[in-house]
């Protein structure tokens, strides 16, 4: 390895500084080689160590313009990590010991030049000095730009990542002076060109270090681009969320005060329907008749339309309870049979003697399957089938019609909201709100259970849901809170 | 049918058009002596010389609204036995509980089924009755 040692020798007496130069010589022979300079006052050497590197210092401490330790002093203030070898006379005995207490590496005495001592000491000046080539090897390789920045503001030194951050090439960059303020302990944020023409955001941040044994800056820069568009990217989510809660209040709030409106004309047309303020004609009747049945709609709406809203907002308290799902089916089934009595679709009830334990709430698993026989009453020709049977983990509700199915582009999206089918013609008068499916998956969720449709092999639809079973040796389900619909 | 407990019933809402038809409604059943009342202090008056079996309660109103005249008759022992029954537009979620902390024995959410009305009363009469005139669990 031939790596050469940058000697700087202060020293005033020029004989001396000769002798010297022949000894260095002498000592550094091999593959160690050097390259002296010579400074013959403290000031001059000074001067030097500020304008260039050195890996060490030979130092006379009696110089014109400096004498004794205070010399040693002063080339430590200049460049406090720098090896220092004093040299000294044989009439100043304890001043060698003295200047390593100051610092200095080592020390020789003039009169008696030690060849072996001398190449030590330049031999460890280089070995500091290959350590310090393996740091900025390491620091190179950094994915972070590093750049070091002396007292003078002057680029000492770049790695690949910074040199590619600030878009210069090593010899445009380093020697040059550092044009970004630098302001210690605190981050900045640095706009830089991106190599294709967009901007490209970086975080700066200064620290001061020394630098080959001179005062100077670390400036660590982080491409912070990719960090910044994930930042906005989530800032537009947020303020797509805050947007969302606005329109829903909004729509909840306006959904709320319809209904104050509506209970009037519901109660005056009630009123009118049910000859409380007189009698009627037919055709009177008629209308008032049409005008019930469309606020009737128009409660429903409205009714879906918050339940929908309160589910989806998870506002919706769950009060799940361990219950027997064939009674509950029955019971909601029953109801179903009564209210469509006189109408010419059959009810068709397929359960099995019993069924293990479930734990859901019962109120919202009535409506769920409220809103299936609701659906399946519309579409049926002339038969609605319910079944009820448990497997290993689940209890299956299905609800089948003989109804004209659901068309295959509409099977993924039936459960969104205000996603309606047509009906078939000739249907009644009733229409959807669009909305029951979309409630009962959101029920179907928060219940821990599964709702879908599927087309019956021969024809009609078939929408299946299924309750989680009483969990064999689970924890007591929570005690029930009373709330509105216990209330009303 | 056997007469109701509850002869006397207060209806106190500021949405006038709607006290009208449903006092209409109450009347025409023949089982009722109606009052109406158009907010809460006009409530309270009406409340304290009529006397009340049951009152029905709007809760959003000007000046004394639906929640502090249920509080203001339970303090006052002569309407303290007033079956209340609270009807609301607004569904939210602690107004099961706090109807209940108020003593309120009933919710009607608008717009409601006139027979849910009437149910709603008849249930207050049967209640009133298995409890002797006392106040239900």
């Amino acid at each position: 390895m031939s790596q050469r040692a940058r000697v700087l020798l202060i020293e005033d007496d020029p004989d001396c500084a000769l002798l010297m130069s022949t000894f260095i010589n002498e000592a550094c022979g091999g593959a160690l080689t050097y390259v002296l300079e010579i400074a013959e006052s403290l000031s001059a050497g000074l001067a030097l160590l500020a304008r260039q590197e050195y890996d060490v210092v030979l130092l006379d401490l009696m110089l014109p313009d400096s004498q004794g330790l205070d010399t040693l002093v002063q080339v430590r203030a200049r460049a406090p990590s720098l090896p220092v070898v004093v040299l000294t006379n044989l009439a100043q005995d304890d001043a060698g010991l003295q200047a390593i207490a100051q610092g200095a590496q080592d020390f020789l005495t003039k009169d008696k030049l030690d060849a072996g001592r001398l190449r030590h000491a330049i031999a460890f000046a280089l070995a500091r000095d290959r350590m310090f080539h393996q740091m900025e090897k390491l620091v190179d390789g950094s994915p972070d730009g590093m750049v070091i920045v002396d007292r003078g503001r002057t680029v000492r030194y770049a790695n690949a990542a910074a040199l590619s951050l600030f878009g210069r090439a090593r010899e445009e960059f380093v020697g040059r002076p550092f044009e970004f303020p630098l302001t210690p302990d605190q981050a900045v944020e640095l706009k830089l060109p991106g190599s294709s023409g967009e901007e490209r955001a970086a975080e700066m941040r200064v620290a001061d270090i020394e630098w080959k044994g001179y005062p100077a800056c670390v400036a660590t820069i982080r491409d912070v681009s990719e960090l910044k568009k994930l930042e906005k990217a989530r800032a537009e989510v947020a303020e797509r969320r805050h947007t969302d809660q606005l329109k829903d209040q909004l729509l909840s709030t306006v959904a709320h005060e319809l209904r104050t409106p509506l209970s009037v004309v519901k109660a005056v047309v009630g009123t009118l329907r049910d000859r409380l303020a007189g009698p009627l004609t037919g055709e009177q009747d008629e209308m008032i008749g049409i005008a019930d049945r469309h606020i009737s709609r128009l409660t429903r709406l409205l009714t879906n339309f918050l339940d929908l809203t309160r589910l989806e907002s998870r506002r919706s308290r769950v009060s799940p309870q361990d219950l027997d799902p064939l009674a509950l089916v029955q019971e909601v089934c029953e109801g179903v049979r009564m209210a469509n009595r006189g109408r010419p679709i059959a009810l068709h009830f397929e359960f099995p003697d019993a069924l293990p334990s479930v734990r859901v709430d019962a109120d919202m698993i009535a409506q769920v399957l409220g809103n299936l026989l609701d659906n399946a009453l519309r579409f049926a020709r002339t038969r609605v089938s319910v079944r009820a049977a448990a497997s290993e983990k689940t209890v299956e509700i299905s609800v089948a019609d003989d109804g004209p199915g659901i068309p295959a582009d509409k099977l993924a999206d039936l459960f969104d909201k205000f996603v309606q089918l047509d009906r078939p013609k000739g249907g009644e008068g009733y229409k959807g709100t669009g909305l029951g499916l979309a409630i009962s998956r959101e029920i179907m969720t928060l219940n821990g259970g599964r709702v879908w449709a599927e087309n019956a092999p021969v024809r009609g639809a078939c929408f299946r849901f299924t309750l989680p079973l009483t969990p064999a040796s689970g924890a007591a389900p929570p005690e029930e809170e009373p709330s509105a619909r216990a209330l009303d | 049918m056997p007469a109701p407990s509850i002869k006397k019933v207060l209806i106190v809402d500021d949405e006038r058009d709607l006290v009208g038809p449903l006092a209409l409604r109450l009347k025409a059943s023949g089982l009722y002596e109606v009052a109406v009342a158009y907010d809460g202090m006009d409530g309270l008056a009406r409340a304290e010389q009529f006397r009340p079996d049951a009152a029905l309660i709007d809760l959003a109103m000007p000046g004394l609204d639906g929640w502090h005249l249920c509080r203001r008759l339970r303090e006052d022992p002569r309407t303290r036995r007033t079956k209340v029954i609270v009807m609301t537009a607004w569904l939210s979620p602690d107004l099961g509980r706090r109807a209940l902390a108020e003593g309120v024995s009933q919710l009607l959410l608008k717009p409601f089924e006139e027979a849910d009305l009437l149910k709603a009363l008849e249930d207050e009469s049967a209640a009133v009755k298995a409890c002797g005139g006392g106040r239900a669990p």
